[in-house]
């Protein structure tokens, strides 16, 4: 089981370069891959998360810290000193904050968001994308994601003739 | 360059806010438009039991167009009318037909994708026919079947008409879930259509009967008698054409002076039964305009009515036991949808009233004062919207049409223009060797 530290259960994250990371397990938690891993006891030691940098496990974290239910030491609900709505505005604006990094450290998130399954932050990840490609024009899309267009010139014709629907 | 993994791609494909959008990104690349063409992405995009308004595209109505720029020969055409956010256009190429020649084409009736029209010969409608000239079209792809000709000995009217596509049946239903159990979810059979029933009425025996055509068979099977008229001493009048198709089952609702029935045709057999609803005219109270209708809710069959201002909508749906078939069932009141009115203009009359099964919208003809109108109400918000005035005045009732989004993408990504399955696998056989390093 996790280490115990001020009555507060702890668990160590560690990712792919070697970094570890101690965080409170409900601040873990808010990510469901690490939940069933605690839940089905195979969190005993330091949990390594592949594929997620130092840099871009301790941006996740950071969100996780943010949107975690605070509790108190007892583990008790949420003290209602600050009302609710005020406090959803104030969590926009810090995410609005967060999400200001650069295209390749988005991708990194969402990537990160999705194996971690942290809906919160896939979603604050992913809809930032959309918004940013979903008006534009099929090129724009293509040199904003990096995909390469690999339709021949007829192919990509016949797709738009028969699909006009799409391409108003 | 760096290539992003598939499952960045489809957290963001999922997100796209609708069908242009994510058909625009499928063009992109080979590798998107496999992506999105995964049944298993499609259903996540649309999941099979929430409504998605924007499965109802617009309407079908007769219109009359001249057959050349240099003839005086008018033609009786099923036009397009869009519905307020749908992606397609008046006259895009959503209505073209296979030519019927000198045909009047009128629509009868729509299901996921499909219009059933009624061929005529000449310009005059008349009310009953011996003969049925119908049609199934897909509008989308502009193409059309010719059914074999409905005969009966005596003339008869259409009352009703049901289009069955393949996954209607219970067998295909439990197929499927069997196969999402396994995790491997189909669509295709979706996309065509298995059945057309139809629900005709002798006016001298005042008998209803159900003709039933299966898409494998070359003739309609002989009309079967819907229920004993001398049972039902008290005349049964039909209150929709269109039917309500859900738990293996096409339904439509008839009612007398009191109460009200549903005559369920099985999907599998065509074979029908009546059912008195414990709800009456009575308990409906006066509230009530007009008539409720047949729809579906969370995939169990439900009972729509409209209040007198056309402010509310209430709901029932039937808490009967599927076997015992042939009792009154229970129907409770579930749900109060509160309609915002883009303007407060009282509705004196309404016309014709229709609640989509995929969208989940409520389609209202009415007339407030001297000027006709159509609204769209969305039950699941309660907004209100008016679509074009074209319906008014001399036009037919209109037909809504509505598509099931998963079932269409597939048929437009499966296309011949891409062999999609076999570079599918070599664009991911690439992307893993690349992702591996």
């Amino acid at each position: 089981m996790a280490t115990r530290e001020a009555g507060k259960k702890m668990i160590m994250l560690k990712s792919p370069d070697g970094m570890e990371f101690e965080v409170e397990e409900a601040v873990a938690m808010e990510s469901q891959t690490i939940r069933k891993m605690i839940e089905d006891d195979c969190a005993d030691t330091a949990i390594l998360i592949p594929n997620i940098n130092s840099k871009i496990l301790s941006r996740v974290i950071e969100y996780c810290n943010k949107h975690v239910p605070t509790t108190g030491a007892t583990g008790a609900a949420a003290s209602d000193t600050v009302a609710p709505a005020a406090l959803a505005e104030d969590l926009k604006i810090w995410d609005a904050e967060f999400i200001k990094v650069n295209r390749a450290t988005r991708f990194n998130l969402i990537q990160a968001a999705s194996y971690l399954n942290i809906k919160g932050l896939l979603d604050l990840t992913s809809q930032t994308t959309i918004d940013t490609i979903s008006d534009n024009s099929l090129e724009e899309i293509r040199s904003f994601l990096s995909t390469k267009n690999d339709y021949l010139p007829e192919e990509e014709q016949t797709i738009r003739r028969e699909n006009q629907w799409a391409f108003q | 360059m760096e290539t992003l993994p598939d499952d960045v791609v489809l957290e963001i494909l999922v997100r796209m806010p609708d069908a242009p959008h994510l058909f625009r990104c499928a063009a992109t690349c080979k590798r998107w438009w496999f992506l999105v063409a995964q049944p298993s992405f499609l259903r996540r995009r649309w999941p099979e039991d929430t409504h998605h308004p924007s499965s109802l595209l617009g309407f079908f109505a007769e219109e009359y167009r001249s057959a050349g720029p240099r003839s005086y020969k008018i033609r009786h055409v099923p036009s397009f009318i869009p519905a307020p956010s749908s992606p397609f256009r008046p006259r895009s190429p959503i209505a073209s037909f296979a030519d019927a020649g000198d045909m009047r084409e009128l629509p009868l009736a729509s299901r996921r994708g499909f219009l059933l029209v009624h061929l005529l010969a000449g310009h005059h409608r008349r009310d009953a026919y011996k003969e049925f000239n119908l049609a199934v079209c897909d509008p989308l792809s502009g193409t059309s079947r010719v059914l074999p000709t409905l005969k009966y000995d005596r003339l008869f009217r259409i009352k009703g008409c049901a289009i069955l596509t393949g996954c209607c049946s219970k067998q295909q239903q439990q197929q499927q879930q069997q196969q999402q159990q396994q995790q491997q979810p189909v669509l295709s059979t979706c996309s065509a259509f298995s059945k057309v029933l139809i629900i005709g009425f002798d006016n001298d025996d005042q008998q209803y009967s159900i003709s039933m055509f299966s898409s494998d068979e070359s003739s309609w099977r002989a009309p079967e008698n819907c229920f004993d008229p001398s049972e039902h001493g008290i005349q049964l009048a039909p209150s929709q054409v269109n039917a309500v198709v859900c738990q293996g089952a096409a339904h439509w609702l008839f009612r007398d002076n009191s109460n009200f029935y549903t005559l369920h045709a099985s999907v599998e057999t065509g074979h029908t039964t009546l059912t008195k609803l414990s709800l009456t005219l009575g308990s409906l109270g006066r509230n009530f305009r007009d008539v409720p209708r047949l729809s579906v809710t969370n995939g169990v069959l439900s009972l729509l009515a409209l209040h007198k201002k056309c402010l509310r909508a209430q709901i029932w749906t039937c808490r009967g036991d599927k076997k015992s078939r042939g009792c009154t069932r229970d129907w409770r009141h579930t749900k109060m949808i509160k309609l915002e009115r883009p303007e407060q203009n009282h509705t004196k009359i309404v016309h014709y009233m229709w609640a989509g099964e995929r969208s989940g919208v409520l389609l209202i003809k009415a007339s407030p004062y001297f000027k006709q109108c159509v609204y769209v109400a969305n039950l699941q918000t309660g907004t209100v919207e008016e679509v074009i005035d074209k319906f008014c005045g001399e036009c037919t009732t209109p037909i809504p049409f509505e598509i099931d989004w998963p079932a269409f993408f597939m048929s437009r990504l499966a296309g011949d223009s891409i062999n999609q399955a076999k570079l599918g696998e070599t664009i991911l056989s690439i992307t893993n060797l690349l992702g591996g390093q």
